[in-house]
C-alpha cells in the first residue's frame, strides 16, 4: 500500500513536467515561499534566490514567507493551496523534505508542485559542542554503543539527511537505529543554538551552515558525508549501510506551483557559459 | 528565469560567501532527479529502519 503512494507520487512529478510553458512577465513582483523559520540554509537559499532574480532583472520585487515545521510540509501545503494558479509563486526547499515526506506522509505531497531546478548542493557536517568531553566520532560510538539514548543528536527535522545518517551510523555499528535518541529542530538557526549551548551531544547540518562557527572554534567538526577531505575533518561514511550519496543529498531546489510550467527551461541552453568561471570556485 | 538568476553577479557573489557548491541541474534532468532521489532515500530509510 505504501508503495503504490510513492508510485503515484512518482507519477505525478512527471506528468507535471509536461505541463505548457508558462514565463514569467520580465519586472514581476514574486512571492517566495520559504518553508522554514529563518536563519537556516534554506532561507539563505531562498533569500539569496530572491536577491539575484532582482540583481538579474527577472523581477522587480520579492517578498519572502517563512512557514517552518514538519520538515517543510506545512509552507508546502500553504504554498500550494495559497498560491494555486499563481505564476509568480516560487518555493525553495532541500532534500529533506523528501525524507520529510517519506516519514511524515503529510496530506499535501510534491506532486503539487512543479520542480523547476536544482540550486546549490552541498554534504553533511557533524560536529560536537567546543566544550565537548568526546573528541570524535568513535567516542560518539563508543558512547551510544554503552547507551543509545545518552547520546542527543541535534539536527533538522525527521527525516533530514542528518537523521538519516545517524540512523545508518548506529545501524553500521550494531545499534539499533530505532534507540537514537533524534532531536529535530525546525531550522538550521534552532539546531545551532542548541549545539553552540551544548544542549545537544553531537549536531548534524549542511557544511555551509555550520561552517563559520567551524571556522571561529565554536564548533568542532568531526565528520563529513563527503568522499573528499576537507580541511582538518576527517571522513566518515556510514558505509556499512551503503551510505555513499556524497555531495548530492542536500541539494537545494525551487519549485512552483503545479499549472504553472518552469519558466526556466530554454534559458538553460542560451545561458549556459554565463558567470561559469568567475567566482563561482 | 531562475538559470538566468543565477547567471547573475549577486548568485556568484552569495555562492562565495556562503560556501555553497552551484549544482544547477534545470528542467527534465530535475525532474528526473527528484524521482531517482525519492527512491534512493526511501531505500536507505528503509535499510536503516526508520520506516
Amino acid at each position: 500500500m505504501r508503495r503504490d503512494t510513492f508510485l503515484r507520487t512518482l507519477a505525478a512529478l512527471a506528468a507535471a513536467g509536461v505541463l505548457p510553458h508558462a514565463a514569467l512577465a520580465a519586472g514581476a513582483n514574486l512571492k517566495m515561499m520559504i518553508p522554514a523559520n529563518p536563519g537556516g540554509g534554506w532561507d539563505s537559499t531562498g533569500r539569496a534566490l530572491g536577491k539575484a532574480l532582482q540583481d538579474a532583472q527577472a523581477a522587480a520585487t520579492v517578498s519572502y514567507d517563512n512557514k517552518g515545521g514538519a520538515a517543510g510540509a506545512i509552507g508546502l501545503a500553504q504554498f500550494v493551496n495559497a498560491s494555486k494558479g499563481d505564476a509568480n509563486a516560487l518555493m525553495v526547499m532541500g532534500a529533506v523534505m523528501l525524507g520529510g515526506i517519506i516519514t511524515g506522509k503529510p496530506p499535501v505531497s510534491l506532486d503539487k508542485a512543479t520542480p523547476i531546478a536544482r540550486l546549490t548542493s552541498e554534504f553533511n557536517v557533524f560536529v560536537l559542542p567546543a566544550a565537548s568531553p568526546l573528541k570524535s566520532m568513535a567516542d560518539v560510538v563508543e558512547q551510544m554503543k554503552r547507551d543509545p539514548g545518552s547520546v542527543k543528536w541535534g539536527g533538522g527535522s525527521r527525516g533530514s539527511t542528518e537523521h538519516i545518517a545517524a540512523a545508518m551510523i548506529a545501524r553500521a555499528t550494531g545499534v539499533d537505529p530505532g534507540k537514537i535518541n533524534y532531536v529535530a529542530f525546525r531550522g538550521g538557526g534552532e539546531a545551532t543554538a542548541a549545539i553552540l549551548g551544548g544542549n545537544v551531544t553531537i549536531g548534524g547540518s549542511g557544511y555551509s551552515e555550520f561552517s563559520e562557527y567551524i571556522k571561529a572554534g565554536k564548533m568542532r567538526a568531526i565528520a563529513v558525508t563527503s568522499d573528499k577531505r576537507l580541511p582538518g575533518i576527517g571522513i566518515f561514511h556510514a558505509e556499512g549501510a551503503g551510505h555513499r550519496r556524497g555531495d548530492r543529498q542536500l541539494a537545494r531546489c525551487v519549485w512552483r506551483p503545479r499549472r504553472h510550467a518552469r519558466a526556466a527551461q530554454g534559458l538553460d541552453r542560451d545561458g549556459r557559459q554565463g558567470h561559469q568561471e568567475q567566482g563561482l570556485g | 528565469m531562475v538559470v538566468k538568476a543565477t547567471k547573475s553577479k549577486a548568485w556568484a557573489e552569495l555562492l562565495e560567501k556562503n560556501n555553497w557548491t552551484p549544482a544547477l541541474m534545470p528542467g527534465a534532468a530535475f525532474d528526473k532527479f527528484v524521482d531517482g532521489d525519492f527512491a534512493s532515500l526511501r531505500a536507505v530509510m528503509v535499510k536503516s529502519g526508520m520506516i
